[in-house]
């Protein structure tokens, strides 16, 4: 899944605190677009929460809507995974939508070698986590589920 | 795995709602705005999932008043989840329906419906502000079309348990009579004396609701289009509006009024006033933004006013100086030796022209209603057009 070659985006901030990492290398899923992530996406940095099927997650719990091979009139946003960024916001999607009900929480303490991420979409606390293409299909060794 | 609960029949092939907006998304829509195959406004949860990946949505009647409450409090999510119909849906990807359901809210388990303390997640600044600008905007297309609200009170009612069934069925036909007459004229310009009313479709409104704590029903013309600019028959059942209120008021007012309306306008007016009196009720109208009462003794007056006698005069040339002039709102004064006389423009008037004349002598053309009531004659005029000065 992961793009063949690496490309560079002059645009985006050096990485602090890992002196073997320089962002400028990294490389994302194949399925993304040239331009993506956007220039203004950030290193992943802290704690993200995902909803999952299966404890412990398992690489299918991280497909991204493009993996599912779904159709999206944002293949930036399709490529990405979602999460939320807050865990009270976890009883508010599922209060809300009992969709959330069936899933699992997960969480996980990123850091910026494991890709960008960035606000997207009408929710506020919804970001979209682009993964470097070195740690597709093992990511899901990051994240625990947490509760029901 | 199917889902672990389906209704027991799938009441009509149902298209799935068309999205409109996405209020939540978390790997693909969870929450949306959307329009259902009748055009009204829904709002739509992701309920239910099976190992397929089919994803069963509840859609629930979503008006623009109350999902800009829900966008401006964040409150009252469950509520539109209540007491209604909703629309089931299971969906694959691309938004292809597999399955589908109309039915009362109550007849969905619990598990499927936000919960009674469910709040809407936060939205980002941005969104939120276009969605309640979208909403308002919508709010107000819904005031250009026909509506016209009627509470009656006295005789026909019996407290807050009810109204006689005749006296409603009656009312509620006399007036859509009036209506449909009055927009068969605007429409066509002139009614025949006797016959079928013409382009009576197009007049037809709906029973739509009973507002709450009253004994009334709300009248609403069959139009779900985004509007612009007002319908004919909103413009209608506002001019039917004021011709009431003018008959109740004075026979100046009346008189004025009336000259805007077919004969046959009048007799269904007179008609439609008489059902009410004889009935002993009373009845506040709201037409849009206005209110229009009427008491037994308004009512009383008005009906017995829209018996009166008109007389037409088709064309009263007068010479006299054009002082006063206001297109938009068809007014116009006509300063003559024997006085200021003042009326409406004609709808048919050509207002380009007669603004040439203004505060100019000129001959004016005025078609006059002549209302003989009590012994008492009263004129209302209409500038038909205007002409250079001539003798008369």
């Amino acid at each position: 899944m992961a793009r063949k070659g690496r490309r560079t985006n002059d645009g985006r901030s050096p990485k602090r605190g890992l002196g073997c990492y320089d962002a400028t290398l990294m490389s994302f899923a194949s399925n993304c677009p040239n331009d993506c992530p956007p220039a203004d996406a950030l290193d992943a940095n802290g704690e993200v929460i995902r909803f999952v099927r299966n404890d412990p997650p398992t690489a299918d719990d991280l497909k991204t809507y493009a993996d599912e091979g779904k159709a999206s009139d944002d293949a930036c946003r399709a490529c990405a995974l979602s999460v939320l960024v807050r865990m009270e916001d976890v009883p508010i999607a599922r209060k809300a939508m009992p969709w959330f009900k069936k899933r699992l929480v997960a969480r996980a303490n990123l850091t910026a070698v494991h890709g960008r991420i960035k606000q997207s979409g009408p929710h506020l606390f919804h970001y979209s986590f682009w993964v470097d293409a070195a740690h597709i299909g093992t990511l899901h060794g990051q994240f625990a589920v947490v509760g029901p | 795995m199917t889902f672990a609960w389906s209704p027991l029949a799938r009441s009509r092939a149902l298209v799935p709602p068309s999205v409109r907006h996405v209020l939540y998304y978390f790997d693909g829509p969870k929450m949306v705005v959307a329009l259902d195959s009748e055009g009204r406004q829904v709002l739509g949860v992701a309920a239910d999932e099976d190992d397929d990946g089919t994803t069963r949505w509840v859609f629930a009647p979503a008006p623009p008043e109350r999902l800009a409450a829900l966008l401006r409090t964040g409150a009252g999510l469950r509520a539109l989840f209540q007491g209604g119909p909703v629309e089931l849906h299971d969906l694959r990807e691309a938004w292809e329906s597999v399955g589908a359901w109309s039915l009362a809210s109550d007849d969905v388990p619990e598990e499927l419906l936000p919960d009674a303390d469910a709040e809407l997640p936060a939205l980002t600044d941005d969104v939120r502000t276009y969605l309640l600008a979208e909403q308002a905007q919508l709010v107000e297309q819904r005031s250009r079309v026909a509506r016209t609200k009627m509470f009656f009170s006295g005789a026909p009612v019996h407290g807050r348990r009810g109204i006689s069934a005749a006296f409603a069925a009656d009312a509620i036909a006399g007036y859509q009579h009036l209506v449909s007459l009055a927009y068969g004229h605007r429409r066509r310009g002139g009614l025949s004396s006797t016959g079928p009313i013409p382009e009576r479709e197009g007049s037809a409104l709906l029973l739509t609701d009973m507002p709450r704590g009253s004994v009334g029903f709300e009248l609403v013309e069959d139009d779900d289009q985004a509007r612009v600019l007002p319908t004919d028959l909103s413009d209608v059942v506002a001019q039917v509006g004021a011709l009431l209120d003018a008959a109740a008021a004075s026979d100046a007012a009346y008189a004025e009024t009336v000259a805007e309306f077919d004969r046959r306008v009048v007799e269904a007016m007179h008609g439609f006033l008489s059902r009410l009196r004889n009935a002993g009720a009373s009845m506040r109208m709201e037409v849009h933004e206005r209110e229009y009462v009427f008491t037994l003794e308004r009512l009383t007056e008005a009906a017995d006013r829209a018996s009166s006698v008109l007389r037409e005069e088709a064309d009263r040339p007068l010479v006299g100086k054009l002082i006063g002039f206001l297109p938009t709102d068809r007014r116009f004064e006509l300063e003559t030796r024997q006085g200021v006389v003042k009326g409406r423009v004609s709808r048919d008037a050509n207002t380009g022209q007669i603004s040439q004349f203004f505060m100019a002598e000129c001959t004016a053309h005025l078609s006059v209603i002549i209302v003989e009531r009590l012994a008492h004659t009263t004129e209302a005029f209409t500038l038909v057009g205007v002409e250079p000065p001539r003798k008369s």
